[in-house]
């Protein structure tokens, strides 16, 4: 009777060890369902920018141009490489369909039914809406191709297994949401749109655990494992209304990278204010302030 | 040894303790460095009394405008570039070696401080905000801002270079000419300076 039990234990165990891994390593099937088709290539350009999309995936000093591959980014998992952009048929999205693009996006899943490795922030982007998607489509259509093959990564093991990133994604990737606080301003809640979602300002603002997972229990409290052993400091209300932020200080930081004791920002912030939040509009960057600035 | 004696050696210690503390606070820095240091300070003390003004938390001073804006000029362009002979990293300078791999980018950015603080100071006068806080920025896809537009310009290494000129910036809102100026700080800083 003993013996039957471990038997049938066993035999559970290696059922559950045969199923988890025909889930890992089958190519994700996501459906893209997306209806609106006509996009708004100067929205789409606008939110490009907000979501940083030019800023990471253009590596200023390689001049390859613009959105033809980002920089190295080491981190404790390895080596990653933001990939070509362009219309390049070869190299960048120019093969790619709107429905591609949209479970590229909103599911962090590539057209082959790859899982992207959380690098690409797509946990933010999980809320955008199909016009959202259809606008971002609409842009990328305007990218001049440019025939440069993507960056070599070199992930370290057990993160190279690339399927893993599946398992990961079923555990941590939390689509955010997005919805509007009815109590709110409109402009918290644009702020809050765009601070949670496209910005993406949580990626590096957010402590992540040993696997890369946010710790959302200590939202935006800042973060000391940035790629290329950077630090983020924390931007959550209380420590910016400690430090003396102002809401004008936050939208004009974000627009120039000056901080109100004279310092310009450089690094990674840097960055993300030289190839995104300074396009933004003036009201966009007061309403993302209005939003950091107000204790939830 | 004698009370006194005592005291005194007590004390040389303690002085040459605090001696050593403020060495270390201005990051142990000397000769080129620390006088870059030093010029950079300048240009943040500038750039602080700017940016209050200029967002309206003090009264605007076209004349005081105009002041910080050659005080920055005063530091920049050449008087910059000579502040950064190769070789001058490390130790407890913040300077990126990317600086002499790169130099005509750092040139670049040492030209453009000059001519923007110059081009400051000449629109002082030029009160008012500037279009930057207008709605919402054009987003046309090959001018204005649009995917790849201002990504091709001399800051960023490829193509031309964006064409500046104290007398072009002299008619412009001073509000506009202030933020491009921040801007090549943030720019140079993130390309240039370890964080």
């Amino acid at each position: 009777m003993k013996k039957k039990i471990v038997l049938m234990t066993l035999a559970l165990v290696l059922v559950a060890i045969a199923g988890t891994s025909v889930w890992l390593f089958q190519p994700v099937s996501a459906e893209a369902d997306i209806t609106v088709l006509d996009g708004d290539p100067n929205n789409g350009a606008y939110l490009a920018r907000m979501a940083g999309c030019i800023a990471c995936h253009t590596d200023t000093e390689s001049g390859n141009g613009p959105l033809a591959g980002g920089p190295e980014l080491n981190t404790p998992f390895g080596t990653f490489a933001a990939p070509n952009l362009t219309q390049s048929e070869q190299f960048g999205i120019g093969h790619w369909s709107i429905e591609d693009f949209a479970v590229a996006v909103r599911q962090g899943v590539s057209p082959e039914g790859e899982p992207y490795y959380p690098a690409f922030p797509y946990e933010f982007y999980s809320s955008l809406s199909d016009q959202d998607i259809a606008d971002l489509w609409a842009a990328f259509q305007t990218v001049p191709a440019i025939d440069t093959p993507d960056p070599e990564q070199s992930i370290q093991f057990p993160f190279s297994i690339r399927s893993g990133v599946k398992g990961w994604q079923a555990a941590f990737a939390e689509p955010v949401s997005l919805e509007p606080e009815p109590d709110q301003s409109e402009a918290y809640n644009r702020g809050k749109y765009i601070v949670e979602g496209p910005a993406h300002c949580a990626a590096c603002h957010t402590p992540r655990n040993s696997v890369g997972a946010l710790q959302v229990d200590q939202a935006l409290l800042g973060s000391t494992s940035l790629p290329e052993g950077g630090s983020a400091p924390p931007i959550d209300a209380a420590s910016l209304r400690e430090q003396g932020w102002t809401q004008e200080d936050l939208a004009f930081a974000l627009q120039t990278g000056t901080t109100p004791d004279g310092d310009a920002l450089g690094g990674s912030m840097g960055e993300v204010i030289l190839g995104g939040t300074q396009f933004l509009s003036w009201q966009d960057l007061m309403a993302m302030a209005e939003y950091l600035l107000t204790e939830k | 040894m004698s009370v006194t004696n005592s005291f005194k050696a007590v004390l040389s210690v303690l002085l040459l303790a605090l001696t050593m503390e403020s060495a270390l606070a201005h990051g142990g820095a000397t000769g080129i460095v620390k006088e870059r240091m030093d010029a950079m300070v300048t240009m943040s003390d500038a750039m602080k009394e700017l940016t209050a003004m200029m967002r309206g938390k003090v009264d605007y001073n076209e004349q005081r405008v105009e002041k910080l804006a050659l005080s920055i000029a005063e530091n920049a362009g050449d008087t910059l570039l000579e502040k950064f002979p190769e070789g001058s990293a490390g130790g407890a300078s913040e300077a990126e070696p990317a600086i002499w791999t790169r130099w005509g980018q750092f040139e670049t950015y040492a030209n453009e401080l000059s001519i923007l603080s110059e081009g400051l100071a000449k629109a002082a006068g030029n009160a008012g905000s500037g279009a930057a806080e207008g709605g919402a920025p054009s987003m046309d896809m090959t001018t204005g801002m649009g995917m790849t537009a201002g990504m091709g310009g001399g800051m960023m290494g490829t193509g031309e270079a964006v064409q500046l000129s104290v007398e072009s910036l002299a008619s412009q809102p001073a509000a506009d000419v202030f933020r491009q100026l921040a801007q090549n700080c943030t720019g140079c800083h993130t390309q240039f300076r370890k964080e």
